[in-house]
């Protein structure tokens, strides 16, 4: 009896919410898509961003298909590749929606066949770099910054470049030694592709990285650790950091302050791909869809407070507001095959052991 | 001869389940130490690959350096200060004994997580205590992220488990030997130099091993105050190895487990030798009367303020760091405590689902999960108590294996099992997953507790019922079972605050369903979400607290 | 001269006083032993000697020697009173070798290794125990850890020896050689001993003088012989031997004697103290003193046979008189029914 009366409520919902929201530009038989999603009941996301930095958007999803329950699960970009890999493995199914930060992985997830092929009606307003074989899209716009802290930098050190940066701390290695705070590229995928992009931009990176290990600097496997220690004093000085997260904090947080490198910024993009072993999906490609809808980008770049990818869209962070700031000096990192090509065991080794060389010549003065 | 089928299967069962619970994960980490790629891909090949590369990666080298270092940091720290205390609380008349020892043993049921984060936030370069010293005074003397310094915190956290094994000996020394002593002419530091240190010494030893080999598992201490100068140690570069080549590397950390175990087991074996010859003096000895007390004088002073300078530094300032941070925005230099106070934190994890979640779970492993583990562990206790053939002995042995691996590694592979075992495939991702592991994991501590109410049943009680016509089940069932009830409730609560404490063995099996505080502050000190980190320590501390309260309360001895 | 003076010694755990105001000497040559049922004091008391525990009240003094002195405040920690101390469980420490555990005394009072292995070796022989020197305790028997423990006692001549109850762990039959044997010794090296048991079998065969405490008071003290014949107290005469014992009612008192008089008996004895005519009292007396009678006659009484039990060197009889029970030792079984026994007079004591 009870059975009855929801199915029945999931129908006349599901209908509501076709005539709402399908935009031009959508396949006319969107609607089974969306019947079979209602049916399907639920979508599982696996993603590297916080439940609680998602919220914004989970609710606004579930208002607009409230027969699609989101089962939203947060971990480390490598928890999920890990945690992907051996379900899929095991044959007992994975998410139906990968969404993280480490493009690198993603796209590697996609070329060993992890993905399932979806031509999201959406993918025209992303820029070309943001789609991927029509089966993993950029979602998001995010810029590596620097970081320091308010009350124990001035003004006048702030560094506005990459290689103010270096001979920032170069110069002052007495205030600096010790106070300088980068990703550990060891531990985390995200660091590690981002100085990979700046050796590519960065004429001057191996005098940075001779500068980091001359002032001992300090590594973290995440940005919010990088955050805490800036904000607290501790580190004076963040290299590379994820600009969402330090500019969200920045607003609540006096001691801390936020510099995008005038010379060049980074942008990353956060990878989505529907699982080829998805359970559900029809969810999947709404989930997507949604994503990277007007609608969802407006959200991104609004209360989750990352920066949309859309330059139709009209928020607070957003990569219009960025190119306005910066002019032709963002330089994304392309949603390609180029970025996978640093997990290869061996490049990768070498590129670690160039690195480790090059501050330990620094460390010791040479 | 049917009877003793239908009587044995039982026993058979539950030394089969055991056997399987503890030997499948370590297999299967075995097994992927000899392969190339994770067990489940397709393009693995057998071979030494993992060990080569690992032996030729010089961050194994500093990390085993490192791990070496420190555990022998440990031995020299905690056996004398363990041993000292023990005599001081066990001998001498210093005064508010009762009050003193169960914060003595604090320490060792506060997550080592939750001490290490404790730390940096209390002392760190910026913590509040640094802060405090450097407006009063300037400076602060001290770092916490040196090896050195990881070291001593280790050691002075590890003091407790070397206290809890000497005072036990001196507690069943009869001080009759020292009052021999006494009246043949030695000074009471004599006594304790000449008579009670040397018989206390096997016990010592068992737990100079004991803190050496769990400084070669170190975790928690090493992940949170290693991570600023970038030491490393064996469990935290095994950790490293998530991440280093881009994609997973369970060979290459199977390796590396199966080299922590290369030195861990032997050291298990080595305790349990010990363990077997410190009894040989037992047979003679003496028995336990009142023992007159020794008189401190003014040494009382001095050996009760370095007690609690010990406190202070141990419990105080950590556990105090950790209920600041968790109620301000944030700190360091400049911030006015008055104006970063906040309850902030404690919303968002109330607003946060899968926190929420992992606070109940962690209620619940401890409570109910405990109940089934100690549950468990009497029912492998009854498997071999009485029995000494052949199955009692490789039960013996086999309950310490777990012991030697690492947690983290334990819970890997558990992950594993839970994957790809068709039958376990269902409870992977609910909180059996996550109890199964940590009651393997503990086994061994579980199993001594167990042990421990059970050799208090007297022999010849059971013969009794025996004779009466009482057979073993039913001897267990309504003699042995009901004598050693109180044992039960004792070791229930111990095994809740430990459960409460775990951290390592959860962070694999970490997934939608199976959140504990222990594994999601791993996870979150991980990703920076260090508000949150601080207020859940705090509610972790809470709980522990409530567990310690409640044990005090019904006079639950908290050491076997 | 007295080696050991204990005057008016109180002490208490906590609120429960164990001794009550003990007072003692001990002479030169002399093995005095505390007896009393467990409970009683003695072994505190002798703790208290040595040094082990605090009395709050009270003065030791061991020789001219003022030890502890509860009014002064003074009290000299056990190991600087030069006692030798041989305790119930032996406590030979389980890590030194026979040898070791003997010459420890000897090292703590820094005499010259040459010395030390002279002294050592004489004490072990007088106490056959030269050929255990180089063991441990636990590879000896336990009549050997006895002696042991005896030898690291004796080894520094001190002037008072305290034993614990030292034959308390030894098998039955071991026990009554090693009772004649430490006698024997006592008395050839002239030790002045202080001895603790709760066998007053024991007390009588190795003491000069017995002391009895009861919760915490001398109830009696006195030779071994004055001890078991002549017992001040109902108290006293239970504790030494085996004895029967009749309620009854007093019914006159004269002249030393007493008449007591109980349900189909009545009988006359040596008046006690505390006998008084026309209160309840209590007739008692010693097994070997009772006898078989042939028929009725002055201070007899009939009584029911229940049982014999042959003892190997004479028969023990039990009686059944009204709800009382009678034990006698004879020399031949008896017949099933009623028996009359005799009770001397001067054998039966009246409380």
């Amino acid at each position: 009896m009870f059975a009855r009366i929801a199915a029945f409520a999931l129908l006349g919902l599901s209908g509501a919410a076709l005539a709402q929201s399908l935009p031009p530009g959508y396949p006319a038989d969107y609607g089974q898509t969306i019947a079979a999603a209602g049916k399907e009941g639920k979508v599982v996301i696996y993603s590297a961003l916080d439940t609680k930095a998602a919220q914004p958007l989970i609710k606004d999803f579930s208002a607009l298909y409230p027969n699609v329950k989101v089962e939203y699960n947060d971990m480390n970009s490598t928890e999920m590749y890990n945690r992907f890999i051996a379900e899929a493995a095991s044959g007992q199914g994975s998410a139906d929606v990968m969404w993280s930060s480490a493009m690198d992985l993603q796209i590697k997830l996609v070329d060993d066949g992890h993905a399932l092929a979806y031509a999201s009606p959406e993918a025209s307003k992303l820029p070309g770099w943001a789609v991927y074989k029509n089966q993993a899209y950029g979602t998001t716009y995010e810029p590596a910054v620097f970081i320091y802290n308010k009350r124990l930098v001035t003004a006048d050190e702030v560094p506005q470049d990459h290689a103010a940066f270096a001979k920032l701390i170069a110069t002052k290695v007495d205030k600096f030694k010790g106070k300088v705070t980068t990703y550990d590229i060891e531990k985390s995928g995200v660091g590690f592709m981002f100085v990979v992009q700046d050796t590519k931009y960065f004429p001057g990176m191996k005098d940075l990285e001779k500068a980091f290990g001359a002032s001992s600097y300090r590594v973290y496997a995440s940005t919010g650790n990088m955050l805490e220690k800036v904000s607290s004093g501790e580190h004076l000085l963040g290299y590379n950091v994820l600009g969402s997260y330090a500019l969200v904090r920045a607003k609540k947080d006096p001691a801390l302050g936020v510099v995008l490198p005038k010379d060049y910024t980074l942008v990353l993009s956060r990878v989505l791909f529907i699982g080829k072993q998805a359970k559900n999906p029809n969810a999947a490609k709404l989930w997507t869809d949604y994503i990277l809808s007007q609608r969802g980008q407006k959200l991104i770049g609004g209360d989750v407070e990352l920066f949309s990818i859309r330059s139709d869209v009209d928020a607070e962070y957003t990569a219009a507001s960025l190119a306005k700031q910066l002019g032709p000096n963002i330089k994304p990192i392309p949603v390609s095959a180029e970025i996978v090509g640093m997990l290869d065991q061996k490049k990768r080794l070498e590129f670690l052991g160039d690195w480790k060389a090059t501050l330990q010549a620094g460390a010791s003065g040479k | 001869m049917r009877t003793s089928v239908v009587a044995a299967f039982p026993r058979a069962l539950t030394i089969l389940v055991t056997a399987s619970a503890v030997l499948a994960p370590l297999s299967l980490i075995f097994y992927q130490s000899f392969l190339t790629a994770p067990f489940f891909d397709a393009r693995k090949t057998v071979g030494v690959g993992a060990y080569e590369f690992i032996f030729a990666d010089s961050d194994f080298w500093q990390a085993s350096l490192n791990s070496l270092l420190i555990a022998s940091t440990m031995v020299i720290i905690a056996v004398p200060l363990g041993g000292l205390l023990a005599f001081v609380m066990e001998r001498t008349d210093l005064p508010a004994k009762r009050w003193i020892e169960p914060l003595l043993l604090v320490p060792s049921f506060v997550s080592p997580m939750v001490l290490a984060f404790g730390f940096v936030v209390a002392a760190g370069p910026v913590g509040f205590y640094t802060v405090w010293a450097t407006e009063l005074f300037g400076g602060a003397p001290w770092g916490i992220y040196s090896l050195t310094a990881i070291g001593i915190i280790a050691g002075l956290t590890h003091v407790p488990n070397v206290y809890v094994y000497a005072s036990a000996a001196l507690k069943s020394l009869g001080s009759d030997v020292e009052e021999a002593a006494r009246v043949a002419g030695a000074s009471p530091f004599r006594v304790a130099l000449t008579v009670s240190l040397p018989l206390i010494q096997p016990a010592l030893l068992f737990a100079a091993v004991l803190v050496f080999f769990l400084g070669f598992e170190l975790f928690g201490l090493p992940l949170v105050l290693g991570d600023p100068e970038g030491h490393l140690v064996l469990s935290t570069y095994l950790y490293k190895l998530t991440n280093k080549l881009g994609t997973p590397s369970y060979h290459l950390m199977a390796a590396v487990a199966i080299c922590i175990v290369a030195v861990t087991f032997p050291l298990v074996l080595l305790q349990r030798f010990l363990l077997q010859n410190s009894r040989k003096y037992a047979t003679i000895k003496g028995k336990a009367g009142r023992m007159r007390e020794l008189p401190l004088g003014k040494w009382k002073w001095i050996a009760g303020g370095l007690i609690g300078l010990w406190l202070f530094v141990g419990v105080i300032v950590p556990l105090s760091g950790i209920a600041l941070r968790a109620f301000v925005t944030n700190w360091g230099y400049g911030a006015k405590l008055s104006e970063v106070l906040t309850l902030e934190h404690f919303q968002s994890i109330w607003d946060e689902p899968t926190l929420v979640r992992a606070i109940w779970n962690t209620i619940l492993i401890g409570t109910v999960g405990g109940a089934i583990a100690v549950a468990c562990y009497t029912a492998i206790g009854f498997a071999t108590h009485r029995r000494n053939d052949g199955w009692s002995r490789f039960v013996d042995y086999l309950v310490l294996v777990p012991r030697a691996i690492p947690g983290l590694l334990a819970g890997l592979a558990f992950l594993w099992v839970f994957l790809f075992f068709p039958p376990l495939q269902p409870l992977r991702t609910t909180i059996f997953s996550m109890w199964l592991a940590y009651t393997v994991v503990w086994l061994a501590y579980g199993m001594r507790l167990i042990s421990s109410s059970l050799l208090q049943v007297s022999t010849e009680l059971e013969e009794a019922a025996r004779t009466v016509g009482a057979s073993r089940g039913t001897i267990s069932r309504q003699i042995t079972l009901p004598l050693i009830r109180h044992g039960l409730v004792a070791s229930w609560l111990l095994v809740f605050m430990i459960f409460e404490r775990e951290y390592s063995t959860g962070v694999y099996l970490l997934a939608p369903g199976t959140e504990v505080i222990g594994a999601q502050l791993v996870s979150l000190w991980q990703g920076g979400a260090i508000d949150i980190v601080a207020a859940l320590s705090f509610v972790n501390v809470v709980l522990v607290g409530v567990g310690l309260a409640l044990a005090l309360r019904f006079g639950v001895k908290l050491r076997d | 001269m007295a080696e050991l003076t204990v005057t008016d010694l109180h002490l208490t755990y906590g609120d429960n006083p164990i001794l009550k105001g003990v007072s003692l000497t001990l002479d030169r040559g002399e093995v005095v032993s505390l007896l009393g049922p467990s409970g009683s004091g003695k072994t505190t008391l002798l703790r208290a000697v040595a040094g082990l525990e605090v009395p709050h009240q009270g003065s030791i003094r061991i020789g001219d020697k003022v030890v502890f002195d509860g009014a002064a405040g003074n009290d000299i920690p056990a190991e600087k009173r030069n006692l030798g101390l041989v305790f119930q469980s032996y406590a030979l420490w389980p890590h030194k070798t026979v040898f070791d555990n003997v010459a420890y005394g000897l090292k703590l009072r820094k005499i010259s290794g040459a010395e030390i292995q002279t002294r050592v070796t004489k004490a072990l022989e007088q106490l056959s125990l030269g050929h255990l020197a180089a063991r441990f305790p636990h590879q000896l028997s336990g009549g050997q850890q006895q002696r042991v423990a005896l030898a690291r006692a004796l080894v520094y001549n001190p002037p008072v020896i305290l034993l614990d109850e030292p034959l308390s762990n030894l098998d039955a039959k071991l026990r009554e050689e090693a009772r004649a044997w430490l006698r024997e010794l006592i008395v050839t090296m002239q030790l002045s001993a202080l001895c603790v048991t709760h066998d007053q079998g024991e007390a009588l065969a190795m003491s000069d003088r017995i002391l009895l405490l009861n919760n915490g008071r001398i109830e009696q003290q006195g030779t071994p012989e004055q001890m078991y014949s002549e017992p001040g107290t109902l108290f006293t005469a239970d504790f030494m031997g085996s004895n029967n014992r009749l309620n009854g009612r007093v019914t006159e008192v004269g002249g030393g004697h007493a008449l007591i008089e109980g349900e189909g008996w009545r009988l006359w004895g040596a008046a006690k103290a505390s006998a008084k005519a026309g209160q309840d009292g209590t007739a008692m007396i010693r097994l070997e003193r009772i006898r078989l009678a042939a028929g009725p006659g002055d201070n007899r009484l009939q009584a029911a046979l229940t049982t014999s039990m042959y003892l190997g060197d004479k028969w023990e009889h039990l009686f059944h008189l009204g709800g009382a029970r009678l034990r006698a030792y004879g020399d031949r079984p008896l017949g099933r029914g009623n028996h009359w026994l005799e009770v001397p007079r001067e054998a039966l004591w009246i409380f």
